[in-house]
């Protein structure tokens, strides 16, 4: 398996702050990566380091062999897709009009959406369970279905390497479940790499095939769920006593939390 | 299908005119209230008549105005075209300019001005006046205009870039720092300036009195150019609209796509502004009731924009040139249409949310 993003010796400031140091990461092609971490671990920073939205400022990150920031924007908009974790949406654009800007970097600038672009948009609003609403204003949607609407632009981008910030924050349980199983399909049968943030470690650990644990801007484990996804690796980021078990219903490792009083007390 | 029906019974489906449709009315409107302003005035011309000398100059066959007093031809297209083509150009201009400003800063409340360019132009022209400048005659005071718009432009975005581009909210913040900053300097000179203080207030209040074929040439190469650049960026606009990051993240390259937008939708306002004043609310008004017919998408919106602009100006221009029985300064009767109206708008909107 080639890498086809990777993560070379990073840092990254903020405001002069130095925040992630010698960062080093691969992505493999058709893999699901969950990243998981305490709030303000740098899962975010991380994520739009990948989407080229924040450049590193020392080491580089490669994209196909080339660094990112050597990409023009539009060619890494046909490579990259993201879902951000704000999805506000100041003007009343329709959900299909707001799908087919997915498709604006396929697309020459003045041409209307060919007929890949339209088949594109439409199998993204029904991966999303969004099209029996195609016709409504993104304004006038619920936090969870604008956020359905948002993941179906970037799946309608169609890319080899998908990033989700929190992609399934406002979701209810049955779409969140639906989203990563849509996610996965596309990372067997298509080969797309996946990168996804998640806040909830139980859905990252039935979800994805690698898991990333980050802690205060470093990478404190990373590899295949069952071997990241141990009690003292848990203790070590999250400070709290955990146990994990196979559960066979989902077979999958789930982890139980202990009650957070030591952190409490402290 | 089934979907479709269902979105077309609660009411849902997005009403929107086909901008085919919406865009031929608009021109229609805009050439029949062309007509109708020329033939109206001190001098009465009828409807036909003005109707046929403005055909006949178009079409170069000066004999087929056997007929009509040789005096008319001369106030229509000396005096009057040249006035109304110009409201047409500065309506059509600031309101195109509005809807991309509302576009790239996010914000309704956003307007041609708000980067500070009629603060800069009037302060401009205040000077001018008040140094009595005339080695460019009638031009002295609109190139002053022009250079301060220009100037307090170059500053506020100086002002508001950062390592992470330029941000709407600091290039707001940055725009009204400026504008106080210049309004008290226009105070400033208008204490100073005694007897003149008079033309002073006249000008910042707008007029389309007195324009020249050569004005009427300015503006046109403004507001094209600009749109030539909306038109070639609209789609990027779109994405832009969506914020920042997601732009990017859509392939715009949103640092340079956001320069060059706002350079060009600032200079069609700093030309307005330097050959009629501040004219308010046009910029503002337009977009927000034209986005309602045809959605935010701004490649529909800003033709409609430029056609309804220019309708609304040289309506608005007529009225206080040929209607009313005493003309009031354009910038004045534009605020005084536009600001209930807009507060109509805003009202109801606050009530549907």
């Amino acid at each position: 398996m080639a890498a086809i993003l990777s993560v070379d010796d990073i840092a990254f400031s903020y405001s002069g702050n130095r925040f992630i140091e010698k960062l080093c990461a691969l992505f493999e092609e058709g893999k699901l990566y969950g990243i998981v971490g305490p709030n303000g671990c740098g899962k975010t920073t991380l994520i739009h380091l990948l989407a080229g939205y924040l450049r590193p400022g020392a080491g580089r990150i490669l994209l196909q062999g080339k660094p990112l920031a050597r990409y023009p924007k539009r060619e890494l908009a046909r490579k990259i897709a993201l879902v951000p974790q704000d999805f506000a949406i100041h003007f009343p654009f329709s959900v299909r009009e707001l799908v087919m800007m997915g498709r604006y970097p396929h697309m020459a600038r003045f041409s209307p959406p060919s007929h890949l672009d339209r088949q594109r948009v439409e199998e993204a609003l029904a991966a999303t369970d969004t099209a029996a609403f195609a016709h409504r204003y993104v304004t006038e949607l619920s936090g969870g279905e604008r956020q359905r609407v948002v993941t179906a632009r970037a799946l309608a981008q169609d890319t080899p390497v998908l990033l989700l910030d929190e992609a399934a924050s406002n979701l209810d349980i049955r779409h969140a479940l639906a989203l990563f199983s849509q996610v996965r399909e596309r990372v067997e049968k298509k080969g797309v790499t996946a990168v996804a943030v998640f806040h909830d470690i139980n859905m990252a650990a039935r979800t994805c095939d690698d898991l990333i644990l980050m802690k205060e801007g470093q990478i404190e484990a990373a590899g295949p769920v069952g071997e990241v996804l141990t009690p003292e690796n848990l203790l070590r980021v999250f400070d709290i006593e955990a146990r994990v078990r196979f559960e066979p219903f989902i077979e999958a490792d789930q982890v139980i939390f202990a009650e957070a009083q030591k952190w409490t007390m402290n | 299908m089934t979907a479709r029906k269902t979105n077309r019974a609660d009411g849902s489906l997005p009403k929107r005119l086909p901008m085919g449709i919406l865009a031929g009315f608009l021109l229609a409107a805009l050439v029949l209230i062309i007509m109708t302003s020329a033939s109206m005035g001190f001098v009465p011309v009828s409807f036909t008549e003005a109707a046929r000398i403005l055909f006949v100059r178009l079409g170069g066959l000066e004999n087929a105005l056997a007929g009509i007093d040789p005096l008319l031809p001369v106030i229509l297209l000396e005096v009057r075209l040249p006035r109304i083509l110009a409201a047409a150009l500065v309506g059509g201009g600031l309101a195109v300019s509005g809807a991309v400003f509302q576009g790239i800063l996010l914000n309704p409340l956003a307007d041609p001005y708000t980067l500070g360019v009629s603060a800069g132009a009037a302060f401009g022209a205040s000077l001018a006046f008040l140094l009595n400048i005339s080695f460019l005659g009638n031009w002295s005071v609109s190139l002053f205009a022009f250079l301060g718009a220009v100037a307090t432009l170059a500053v506020v975005i100086h002002l508001s870039s950062s390592a992470g581009g330029l941000s709407s909210n600091n290039l707001i913040l940055s725009g009204i720092i400026v504008a106080a900053i210049l309004a008290a300097g226009i105070s400033f000179l208008k204490y100073l300036a005694d007897e003149q203080v008079a033309i002073i207030v006249f000008w910042l209040m707008g007029s389309f009195a007195s324009q020249t074929w050569s004005n009427v040439f300015l503006v046109l190469v403004a507001v094209a150019l600009g749109s030539t650049v909306f038109a070639f960026f609209a789609r990027d606009l779109n994405l832009m609209s969506l914020g920042d990051r997601t732009a990017a993240s859509l392939g715009v390259e949103t640092r340079r796509t956001m320069l060059v937008l706002l350079v060009a939708a600032s200079l069609i306002a700093a030309v307005c502004v330097a050959i009629s004043g501040i004219i308010g609310f046009v910029g503002l008004l337009v977009p927000h009731m034209m986005r309602v017919l045809t959605g935010p998408d701004h490649r529909r919106l800003l033709p409609v924009c430029l056609l309804a602009g220019a309708v609304l100006l040289v309506a608005a221009d007529t009225l206080t040139r040929a209607v009313l029985p005493r003309e009031i300064p354009i910038g004045v009767l534009t605020a005084l249409i536009g600001g209930p109206f807009f507060c109509y708008i805003f009202r109801r909107r606050q009530m549907r949310s």
